[in-house]
């Protein structure tokens, strides 16, 4: 046994008595100075902490003064599913509305592969907005890393697989195309920012950009449904503004209700 | 010979379970019993890197309050400590801001705070105690080595506190192994058998 598998031993647990130990590491410790004296220290008796009484006395008073029953939140399915149906819902009654005039003029490659961005994005935003509202819960992949990923992926994926086409009206449709998303996003953002309003006590600001991106994205998946310009330039610059700015404006609302906590 | 295991009452899961469950339900003795519970690993949790005890005093009531505040985030059957540790460890970092805040708007002091919280305990406690050690390590490692060995929380558990991957807790707790025996290394008397 090397040293790195008694490391790895020593992730398992505390308290391991020696004679738990399997033969080979219990082998090991006894001829090996470094581990022997890692292994006693770590999984030696701990010490008991003392805090001072008037401390704990003081704490258990501040919350017996104000102890009210509270109801628990839904289990985080609860939310995910909440946070999934605002997306699709978002999604559908959007593009009942502006039609699907992108869908026929875009090629097949780079609509699938935006859809499955946006898809992918939602999906996997719900997932970590609804493990963001418990303090504790586990997260594959952390939230600041999430954002950038799919909004960079969207840019990237628009500007390699869309034809590069100038118009000359691309600064007339990309503020209304722009406009009009972000005005969707806003109307899903309302139903997010309900569902979350409990939770998010520890990464306000973080929950806030997670939430506005999801919302963003709601409103770029309904015009890049509807949006009849499917040039590199205006998907890249105009469609990927409407996620961008709704994280950005989550972001900013998050740290705000930080600050007034 | 390696020192005898014992065990550890904040591992009991279930009673903090129940604890928690009967806080959330305002129940005075087992919010009560929930604090007698948490507070003293909490408390030295929050000590490790505070200037003085009055802080650590400050830190550990203001934990609590926010914990007060969201425990209608706490899902009854899921485990109480990464919930608390991950309150706990936010609480920590926003007292580390605002205390930098603070001593970057006092130029002066008119006496030395009292001594810290760490060199206080290690007087009283065996020169070979883990929390002295874990001290001295760099503060992302230091959170999981204390919450797996003194709290005695699972690689999943920590990875919850600490909102990141099992992966990247491993990693953590390895390059802290790595120092420990360096450290311990550098305190063995000379001359000690191999």
């Amino acid at each position: 046994m090397t040293c790195r598998q008694i490391d790895a031993l020593l992730d398992e647990g505390r308290n391991r008595p020696a004679s738990a130990l399997p033969r080979a590491a219990a082998d090991h410790l006894s001829a090996c100075q470094r581990c022997r004296g890692l292994f006693e220290l770590l999984e030696g008796p701990s010490t008991q902490f003392s805090l001072p009484p008037a401390v704990g006395a003081g704490i258990e008073k501040m919350v017996l003064r104000s102890l009210q029953p509270v109801s628990p939140m839904p289990s985080h399915w609860v939310f995910l599913l909440s946070f999934l149906g605002v997306f699709a819902v978002g999604i559908l009654l959007g593009s009942t509305l502006v039609g699907a005039g992108g869908l026929q003029r875009m090629a097949a490659p780079p609509f699938l592969a935006l859809s499955a961005i946006l898809l992918a994005g939602g999906v996997l935003l719900s997932c970590s907005l609804s493990r963001q509202l418990t303090p504790g819960a586990r997260h594959q992949m952390t939230p600041l890393l999430l954002a950038p990923l799919i909004l960079a992926a969207f840019v990237v994926v628009a500007a390699v697989g869309l034809p590069w086409r100038w118009s000359s009206r691309f600064w007339v449709w990309g503020p209304a195309c722009a406009g009009f998303g972000l005005l969707w996003s806003l109307l899903a953002a309302l139903p997010l920012v309900w569902l979350a309003r409990r939770g998010a006590v520890l990464r306000p600001a973080a929950a806030g950009a997670s939430a506005g991106l999801l919302a963003g994205l709601v409103g770029a998946a309904v015009i890049h449904l509807g949006c009849l310009n499917v040039t590199a330039p205006h998907a890249a610059l105009w469609h990927a503004a409407v996620p961008l700015t709704a994280a950005l404006a989550g972001l900013l609302l998050g740290s705000h209700s930080r600050r007034r906590a | 010979m390696l020192a005898e295991a014992t065990p550890d009452i904040t591992r009991t899961e279930p009673g903090l379970e129940s604890l928690m469950v009967g806080y959330q339900q305002a129940d005075a003795a087992a919010a009560a019993g929930l604090i007698r519970q948490v507070s003293p690993k909490l408390y030295r949790f929050l000590a490790g890197h505070s200037a003085t005890r009055a802080w650590a005093d400050d830190l550990l009531q203001e934990c609590w309050l926010r914990i007060h505040r969201s425990r209608h985030t706490y899902r009854p059957g899921e485990p109480v400590l990464p919930w608390i540790y991950a309150i706990a460890r936010h609480t920590r970092i926003d007292g580390f801001r605002r205390r930098r805040r603070i001593e970057s708007h006092e130029l002066a002091v008119e006496r030395l705070p009292e001594p810290a919280s760490p060199s206080h305990s290690r007087a009283a406690v065996p020169a070979r105690d883990l929390s002295r050690f874990i001290d001295e390590l760099p503060e992302s490692q230091r959170d999981v080595l204390f919450m797996m060995k003194v709290s005695g929380m699972s690689l999943q558990e920590v990875a919850g506190a600490t909102g990141s991957t099992i992966g990247a807790v491993k990693q953590k707790a390895h390059r802290a192994y790595e120092k420990l025996r360096q450290k311990l290394a550098e305190t063995r008397p000379t001359g000690a058998a191999r």
